[in-house]
């Protein structure tokens, strides 16, 4: 049975049950009503982002559920995203927030973690002036403290 | 304000916590570069920068804590302390470097060090400790007792002098879900007994538990235990013996590694023991008696046999039992290794019983057998239905060693022996990693490699021989055209010159994406992860 997601502007968008239950948020809502064909409201997705947001659920349907890791261990988590998933992440930088921020507020951990990994691909290798740069944050430092955070840190560099 | 930023940055907009989340992907370097990008980015990650020292990072010049451990400037970073989730520290190497003490320097220098930092250190979730040369002090094993929050411990101190006070840490047994002790837990000396706990002590929670086979008894207090492996490198005389039967304790185990299991004595033990554990998913070990594996095949026959009568049973025998369903051990085996088949063994009995187990099991996920097998004992020969003979239709991954003795027969008989090999295998509907181990593997069309078309969902395939082989771009561009999910791809040893040409096939072929020629160390149960 097909499911109706309504974006915040309005617009409805008729899935697969199996393709909205991707989203935790939404399977939990589905439980929660039972049998119903009302129409779910998503407030806080535009129809922009929900559509980019459903085609990655359509294309991820047939995925196992992913166990959460216990893991604390850095060296296990790999920054290695599938090809697919890449393609799909090549988007300006504003839609690329706006899906990791949908995908944290749908609870779909596998995009959250794409999104991130593709944001953390960008930060790595950048110096701290390329990384303001390429997001357009305001260094609110005084030279001093810049200076002293640098110096504080210089450890973490060594691997 | 808003007037200098461009309308577009919304990353000063994201929540804390998703700037957690992109940090959890960043490397050292990267995060202390975020940490001087602003003010938000700096108390954000912070934390993240703290969570993990290496080693090196705690002997670079500029760590902030300084060798004396008492002056102020260290004392004023205790309150990032409490911030540190997990310390690895894979060698002592570096101290002894830098030091030029002599080694009692190193070893109390370290040890107080250590204890220093793990008494502020209150959130440590993670300690692995490797050391090459000696224990630590005293003062290390009772701050270590004390942690609150710590769940997986590694020691690894391989010098048997090393006398560790493992009573002394009984208390943090009953915190920890995973613990690796690798060394000399026992003072032999005065006590052959292994040290229990006694009765007082909460119970253990441990999950996950490597150890020698001194510490089996251990055991015995872990009734949450899923994971379990035994190193028996130990073969010093006066050593109690230690039953497996302790394992039936652990009515939780999942996951069982004998590496060098060898106490023929313990065989009942073994097969009663392995019939109890009936969550056993995962067992790895290597054959050094014959019986190891009758036991996973028929531990019934096992149980009700006198030893003598085990000793001269034979699976080759006509009358051989076809196990029971309900009395198998580990009914719900999915993962099983066998690395290695001790010389002495009976090859071709033991190759029928993994025949055998490949037939019986349905549950079976993956299947290694690093040792040598001789494939017209476990593939069905020409003449043979292939689709009855394996039972294993899930089969997901599938590593196998093939004899040297092939190499030298002739191409029709080489092509004879490979037929049937991509038959069995092309069945296999389920199977992701292929792995084949041989001389010389055939793959042009008369071997039938095209059969692995039924295998549809093959991701990673792996051909290692010994001798270089070449491919020819057809072979490659058939091979592409079979495998469709193909992402992984490993054809060693190649002629010279041939791994570029297959690099622009694969390109040519519009699967540039496939990862061809890294080297082929990984596990093959990677897919199963």
């Amino acid at each position: 049975m097909p499911v109706i997601l309504v974006s915040s502007d309005n617009q409805d968008f008729k899935v697969d049950k199996e393709v909205a239950e991707r989203s935790i948020l939404i399977k939990n809502m589905l439980e929660d009503v039972g049998e119903s064909d009302s129409p779910i409201p998503l407030p806080n997705v535009t129809a922009a982002v929900l559509t980019k947001v459903i085609e990655y659920c359509e294309h991820h349907r047939n995925d196992p559920v992913q166990v959460p890791e216990e893991t604390d261990d850095p060296r296990k988590r790999s920054n290695d995203i599938e090809e697919w998933d890449m393609k799909f992440m090549q988007v300006d930088q504003e839609m690329l927030f706006e899906i990791i921020l949908a995908a944290n507020y749908l609870d779909i951990k596998p995009l959250l973690d794409v999104g991130c990994k593709t944001v953390a691909n960008i930060i790595k290798g950048k110096t701290p002036e390329e990384i303001r740069k390429a997001f357009n944050i305001v260094n609110d430092f005084t030279p001093e403290e810049e200076a002293q955070i640098k110096k504080e840190n210089e450890w973490a560099e060594d691997r | 304000m808003t007037s200098e930023r461009h309308p577009h940055s919304v990353v000063a907009h994201v929540p804390t916590e998703l700037l957690l989340a992109i940090g959890q992907f960043l490397n050292g370097p990267s995060l202390a570069h975020c940490l001087q990008v602003c003010r938000q980015w700096h108390c954000t990650l912070q934390p993240l920068v703290w969570s993990t020292i290496s080693e090196y990072q705690w002997h670079s010049k500029s760590f902030p804590i300084q060798l004396n451990i008492n002056t102020s400037k260290d004392l004023a970073l205790s309150p990032r302390l409490p911030l540190i989730r997990q310390i690895t520290w894979e060698d002592n190497n570096l101290v002894s470097l830098k030091w030029k003490g002599s080694r009692a320097v190193s070893r109390q220098f370290t040890g107080a060090r250590l204890a220093w930092l793990l008494q502020r250190t209150l959130n440590l979730a993670s300690l692995s400790l490797r050391r090459s040369c000696d224990g630590f002090a005293p003062v290390f094993y009772r701050a270590l007792a004390d942690l609150p929050n710590l769940r997986r411990l590694h020691i690894h101190i391989p010098l048997h002098k090393a006398r560790i006070p493992i009573e002394d840490m009984f208390p943090l047994f009953s915190r920890l879900h995973e613990l690796y002790l690798a060394g000399c837990w026992y003072n032999h000396e005065k006590s052959t007994e292994p040290l229990l706990p006694n009765e007082k002590t909460t119970p253990w929670r441990l999950k996950s538990l490597r150890c020698t086979r001194l510490d089996l008894a251990l055991t015995r207090y872990c009734p949450d235990l899923t994971f379990f492996e035994m190193y028996t490198f130990d073969h010093r005389s006066g050593i109690p013996p230690v039953s497996l039967r302790f394992l039936l304790d652990c009515p939780k185990l999942e996951t069982v590694k004998l590496p060098n299991y060898t106490r023929k004595n313990d065989l009942v033990d073994m097969a009663e023991t392995f019939r109890s554990l009936k969550a056993l998913r995962s067992l790895y070990f290597n054959v050094n008696l014959r019986e190891q594996l009758v036991f996973l095949y028929a531990p019934d026959f096992l149980l009700n046999k006198p030893q003598q009568l085990i000793d001269t049973y034979s699976l080759s025998h006509p009358s051989t039992p076809v196990p029971d369903q309900e009395l198998m051990s580990a009914p719900l085996l999915e993962h099983l290794h066998v690395n290695h088949i001790t010389a002495g063994v009976d090859r071709e009995d033991s190759f029928r019983i993994l025949c055998n187990i490949l037939k019986t099991r349905v549950n079976l996920k993956s299947f290694r057998v690093s040792e040598p097998i001789n494939p017209t004992h476990i593939f069905a020969q020409p003449g043979q239905e292939a689709r009855d003979s394996w039972g294993c239709k899930s089969l997901v991954s599938l590593f196998l060693s093939l004899p040297m003795s092939i190499y030298s027969k002739t191409e029709v008989e080489r092509t004879a022996f490979w037929y049937p090999i991509y038959r069995q295998i092309g069945q296999l509907s389920k199977l992701q990693s292929l792995t084949i181990l041989c001389d010389s593997v055939q793959k042009d069309k008369g071997s039938g490699i095209q059969q692995l078309v039924g295998s549809t969902g093959l991701k990673r395939l792996v051909l290692c021989g010994s001798a270089d082989s070449e491919w020819t771009r057809e072979e490659i561009m058939d091979l592409l055209s079979a495998l469709p999910k193909l992402k992984e791809l490993q054809l060693k040893p190649l002629r010279k010159g041939n791994f570029l040409q297959i690099k622009s096939w694969l390109c040519e072929a519009g699967r540039s994406d496939i990862i061809f020629g890294k080297q082929w160390g990984r596990e093959s149960s990677d897919f199963l992860a």
